[in-house]
């Protein structure tokens, strides 16, 4: 990989904290001084529609990441990551949580959706993340646990990563944030 | 200097107080909210003054006001926004301005959450005021704190055309300095100048005129025009797309001139240099082929033998947004190459828009369809409530405060079946109540029913005249809605919970019967503005019968699995479907 560039796409569900991880991955490349663009793309303001965040580490250019392209993709849903490993490149990395989120009167399996992404590449962890986050203290710092599994591919020191934390979360949840990265980390040894 | 990742949108705040803002005014609108929330947060920190105003025009006529007083405003809208405010716009570049005036336009190509996608550098040509459009997001706060000093130098408010993927990217942005705001300044009378009465428009209309020549000239100097030499073929980029065409470019080693445009009118000297000695140039520009015109007027002299392509000859696409893929597309049917194949999107079930767990709207929807009938007419408007499209209780939507004059008008000749318009809190004050005084002064037979979750919620949840608190967060008043619509002239007002299906279809069966104009007031807050509950309901699967009559609230919470209704942890404790199910199925737990 290109330690200069890296594209990362994050995909899941509206209030799964999509937005929050894209931030903390800017604010980790301003720390490190380096360009960096992204693009959050949310319809209209309601919960539970599909939310996809690109970051483009090293960027100077537009802010959506290329068909094909993405280094990384980071989805805390599987159906969600499914529908965006169009974005990976050949052999790119994905982190899949396998935990669904129903769709109102649709029956999808795990299995099927991991099939896709299997088709892409081959470097995939996945796992139910979601028990993770909760064995960590809470299902709301899912998207810092899986931001700590995908780590050892992205091209960010991890004390980047925990100033950013530390800077775009709230004081009180900072050490269980902190300790779920730890967590994450532990699952892409 | 100091370097931050900003959405756009915030980018755009910081620029304007870098341009030595005093008076903001917006009324919120995808994509362009963020902006004002950012401003009204800078607004505590560095004083000046930011207002959720409650419609777009007001919006602007506030903004020339604090002009007029000698200090800079800016006015902040979504493309559609600029509509309504246009009344005011228009004629404010007759008079001009005193302190600078800046209207940041976000357009929203492609209408992700909009209802069309025209384009405001059509606007700014037809008011003939400059306008600016930036192809990044430091660019976009460069140019904001930039616009403050071209308007007070040409005299004219003075557009920044901003677009979704501007103002909702994010970048690594360096900021600038931020000026002491010490002006001392006072109205000054000026009849000839600020009072349009036809003697004094025609001579406006005549310095108007006069100043685009000034306009021209400072667009040559400006420093947003940039020009990279290259071959006999060249790139024109406006906006966004110069971003993907120089990373499509370099990625393929073409060697091409590029023409990035970022002001109208176009710098006629550097265009007509850039063409000159080209045989083929391709535009790429988001909205309408703005540029492209001006090109082919350009080359008519400087180059008469120029082949354009862009959308007029439908070598690109005229609608929506481009991208790196279809710039790069674009590129290799230019240079005959054969494309590289692109990965396609598996298809997968989607994730439809849908109202929240627990919004009052589902049961509003509820009770209007079990009051009226779903055969009843219901024409709509803009907001969250737009969703009711998927249960049939929203038959049309136009632009905002249109459902009630849309329903008024439909009345005059649909007799069989009743009509009633659907209207949100928020739309109501901005533009629902002239249609409200109409329809009553004019004795339509209607009913308008106000869905009232206490904010904003589409754009993000802001204040307005009835939710008691102004944008600073203080403490205002709160308009009485049953008092004003009954001052309208509405024959009767009837307040409904939406959650208490049974008890409000009971309540609105007199309503239903009556004649004129009746209104009922759905009185519920946004769930996520309102308190969380404890509560979640549960399906008692012995008693479900699995009849899907809690199904038809469409709830999100709510799946069929294996023959029966379950109930999901998206629960927000509403109860709407405890009181639609009739076999007692569904009953109230604790969150686990």
């Amino acid at each position: 990989m290109n330690p200069e560039k890296c594209d990362v796409i994050l995909a899941g569900v509206g209030g799964q904290g999509i937005l929050l991880s894209s931030d903390i991955l800017g604010r980790a490349c301003i720390c490190e001084n380096r360009p960096v663009k992204g693009a959050e793309v949310h319809g209209m303001a309601q919960r539970g529609g599909s939310v996809e965040a690109h970051i483009r580490i090293g960027c100077l250019y537009g802010p959506k990441i290329p068909a094909g392209k993405a280094d990384i993709l980071i989805a805390m849903e599987p159906l969600e990551g499914a529908r965006f490993s169009f974005y990976l490149k050949e052999n790119g990395f994905a982190v899949i949580n396998t935990a669904r989120i129903p769709l109102l009167g649709r029956i999808y399996k795990t299995e099927e959706m991991l099939g896709i992404i299997k088709k892409k590449t081959p470097n995939i962890i996945c796992g139910d993340f979601t028990v993770e986050a909760v064995r960590a203290g809470s299902a709301k710092v899912l998207n810092i646990l899986m931001l700590g599994a995908a780590f050892k591919q992205l091209p960010l020191r991890k004390e980047s990563l925990a100033a950013a934390i530390r800077e775009n979360v709230k004081e009180a949840f900072v050490e269980m944030n902190l300790a779920a990265f730890d967590k994450g980390l532990t699952m892409n040894a | 200097m100091e370097k931050k990742y900003l959405l756009g949108n915030e980018a755009i705040a910081y620029g304007l107080l870098e341009g030595g803002i005093e008076g903001a005014f917006a009324y919120p609108g995808t994509p362009s909210s963020e902006i004002t929330e950012k401003l009204i947060t800078l607004s505590r920190e560095y004083d000046f003054y930011a207002e959720w105003s409650i419609n777009e025009k007001v919006a602007y006529e506030n903004a020339y006001g604090v002009s007029l007083a000698g200090k800079r405003a800016a006015v902040i809208m979504k493309h559609v926004g600029l509509n309504v405010a246009s009344d005011a716009f228009m004629t404010s570049a007759y008079t001009g301005i005193v302190g600078g005036l800046v209207i940041i336009v976000a357009d929203d190509p492609f209408a992700h959450s909009s209802q069309n996608e025209q384009d405001s550098r059509r606007y700014a040509l037809f008011a003939k005021v400059p306008c600016f459009e930036p192809s990044s997001i430091q660019e976009a706060k460069d140019m904001a704190a930039f616009a403050f000093a071209f308007s007070e130098k040409t005299g004219l408010p003075v557009i920044i055309r901003s677009v979704t993927r501007i103002s909702h990217g994010k970048s690594d942005v360096i900021l600038g300095e931020i000026p002491a705001r010490n002006r001392v300044s006072s109205f000054e009378k000026n009849p000839a100048k600020l009072v349009m009465i036809p003697a004094n428009a025609r001579i406006a209309l005549r310095e108007l005129n006069k100043k685009q020549e000034t306009i021209r000239r400072e667009m040559e100097e400006i420093p947003f025009n940039i020009k990279e030499e290259g071959g006999k073929t060249g790139i024109i980029a406006a906006g966004i797309s110069y971003l993907y065409v120089k990373e499509a470019v370099e990625k393929k080693r073409l060697p091409f001139a590029v023409l990035k445009v970022s002001s109208y009118p176009l710098p006629g000297v550097q265009t007509s240099s850039f063409i000159k000695n080209m045989e083929k140039v391709l535009i790429f520009e988001e909205g309408d082929p703005v540029v492209e015109e001006f090109i082919h007027v350009a080359a008519k002299e400087a180059n008469p033998s120029l082949k354009i392509l862009g959308k007029m000859d439908n070598f690109l696409q005229k609608e929506g947004e481009f991208s790196i893929e279809k710039v790069e597309e674009a590129l290799d049917r230019l240079t005959g190459e054969t494309p590289e194949r692109k990965p396609e999107a598996a298809d997968l079930p989607a994730r439809a828009p849908l109202l929240c767990p627990g919004c009052s709207h589902l049961g509003s929807f509820h009770i209007l369809k079990k009051v009226f009938g779903k055969n009843a007419v219901f024409p709509g408007d803009i907001g969250c409530y737009t969703l009711g499209i998927q249960l049939g209780t929203i038959d049309t939507c136009l632009c905002m405060g249109a459902g009630i004059n849309v329903g008024s008008g439909i009345s005059r000749f649909e007799k069989e079946r009743p009509v009633v318009s659907v209207i949100g809190d928020s739309t109501f004050f901005h533009s629902g109540i002239p249609g409200l005084i109409n329809a009553c002064y004019n004795r339509a037979n209607l009913v308008i029913a106000i869905l009232d979750n206490r904010t904003t919620a589409m754009t993000g949840h802001q204040p307005h005249p009835g939710t008691g608190t102004t944008a600073a967060g203080e403490k205002t008043l709160d308009i009485d809605m049953e008092k004003l619509a009954y001052a309208c002239g509405a024959s009767e007002v009837v307040t409904i919970d939406p959650y208490k299906i049974k008890e409000s279809v009971e309540k609105l069966k007199k309503l239903r019967e009556g004649k004129g104009v009746r209104v009922i007031i759905s009185r519920r807050e946004c769930v996520f503005v309102g308190k969380n509950t404890a509560v979640k309901f549960f399906v008692d699967a012995e008693k479900c019968t699995g009849c899907k009559l809690c199904m038809q609230i469409k709830c999100p919470a709510i799946t069929f699995e294996d023959g029966k209704a379950k109930i999901t942890s998206q629960c927000s404790g509403c109860g709407i479907c405890a009181e639609v199910c009739t076999f007692d199925a569904i009953g109230k737990g604790e969150k686990e």
